[in-house]
């Protein structure tokens, strides 16, 4: 009887002890995520500016089939300029296979690059790309002002810019999309007007 | 040991949870108290009181709190005590429902011990019905199956209990991650 007290006694302070541990861990997660600035996708100089309207293009995909940019699609579409020599696009590919599937149902991805079609065909094969509509346009980069790799640009159902940016990571990639949920164009202006707050854990 | 049947076993785990809830309730309470102009501000914001009657409300709301945890742990009351903190669980729970259905899922409910980062949703909502389906469930054992006194390891174990309550509320007060695989 006191064995079975003394253990219920020191299994409750373990337990104690354990969600007091949890407790300062979550605080502590919350402590960082307020002060580390968030990831954002850095925006570069560019033709287009959030919110103008964006060209309507239509380019043939590697694989033969019509790809239909900008416009009023009705649905948004991301593209995602890239290279096959490009090792921080390789690094990026499984994210964007996530957010293929993650945010399907507002948004279709569409992989974009220029030079020599072989090249991509073969990058396309290698990579397992073939999900994914793969247009090779340089007059594509030109109208979204491309000029560093990997590059996103968002356009929303209406057919306007919504955000756009150079994105290294996962992170950068989602920013483009919170960015367009909160109407916060890219990193820059979002640092610009971000007040401290306090931990998410802490009073 | 000859209190190891189901009655008393059921018994012994109403009493923990009374204890646990007081313990809540009591933590509400303080929390409402040490910071009380802020709890002011709510209930004009979130429960919609008028602004000369939320200090009024707001004193009713810590009083009231705090006499549920009181009877909570005083077996006589316990039944009393479980059907109030029923009452204001379902109150509170009444009030989260409504700010999401009027699409003021980004007010500060208050129901947390810090800042959060979520919006009010499913989380608040089972919660909430947790603790009343627990302060029913207490009620139901006290008036039909008898109470027992709270012992050491009951206070123990709702210190215990609390904590956990602290560290998922810590927890659920991050910034959520956006859906999808990891990479």
């Amino acid at each position: 009887m006191s064995f079975l007290i003394a253990s219920q006694i020191a299994l409750w302070i373990g337990l104690l002890v354990l969600g007091v541990v949890c407790m300062a861990l979550a605080r502590q997660i919350g402590v960082l995520h307020q002060r580390i600035a968030p990831a954002g996708a850095l925006s570069l100089r560019q033709p287009l500016k959030v919110g103008d309207p964006t060209p309507e293009m239509t380019l043939t995909a590697l694989d033969g089939s019509t790809v239909q940019i900008g416009g009023r699609a009705g649905r948004a579409q991301l593209l995602l300029f890239l290279s096959p020599d490009c090792k921080i696009c390789d690094a990026l590919l499984p994210a964007v296979r996530s957010a293929q599937g993650a945010e399907r149902q507002w948004l279709d991805i569409v992989l974009a690059s220029d030079g020599a079609s072989y090249a991509h065909a073969e990058f396309v094969r290698e990579k397992n790309l073939s999900k994914f509509p793969y247009v090779v346009s340089e007059h594509l980069g030109r109208s979204y002002g491309v000029a560093k790799l990997p590059y996103a640009v968002l356009i929303d159902e209406a057919g306007k810019l919504s955000s756009t940016g150079l994105v290294n990571t996962r992170e950068h990639l989602e920013s483009l999309f919170v960015a367009k949920e909160t109407g916060v164009s890219n990193i820059q202006q979002f640092l610009g007007q971000v007040k401290p707050r306090r931990a998410s854990a802490g009073e | 040991m000859g209190d190891t049947s189901l009655g008393s076993a059921v018994q012994s785990f109403a009493a923990q949870m009374a204890t646990f809830q007081a313990m809540l309730l009591a933590a509400s309470a303080v929390h409402k108290a040490v910071r009380w102009t802020h709890s002011r501000n709510l209930m004009r914001q979130f429960a919609g009181v008028p602004g000369v009657l939320a200090g009024t409300s707001l004193g009713v709301a810590t009083v009231v709190e705090l006499a549920a945890g009181a009877l909570l742990i005083v077996p006589a009351y316990r039944t009393s005590g479980a059907a109030l903190a029923a009452f204001i669980w379902t109150l509170y729970l009444a009030l989260i429902v409504r700010a999401i259905v009027e699409g003021r899922r980004d007010v500060d409910c208050g129901c947390s011990f810090g800042p959060t980062s979520r919006p009010l949703g499913s989380f608040q909502i089972v919660r909430n019905l947790v603790l009343t389906a627990l302060a029913v469930f207490i009620a139901w054992v006290s008036a039909f199956g008898g109470t027992v006194p709270a012992q050491g390891t009951f206070v123990l174990g709702g210190f215990a209990l609390l904590a956990l309550y602290g560290a998922l509320d810590h927890v659920m007060a991050l910034q959520p991650l956006r859906s999808g695989e990891l990479i």
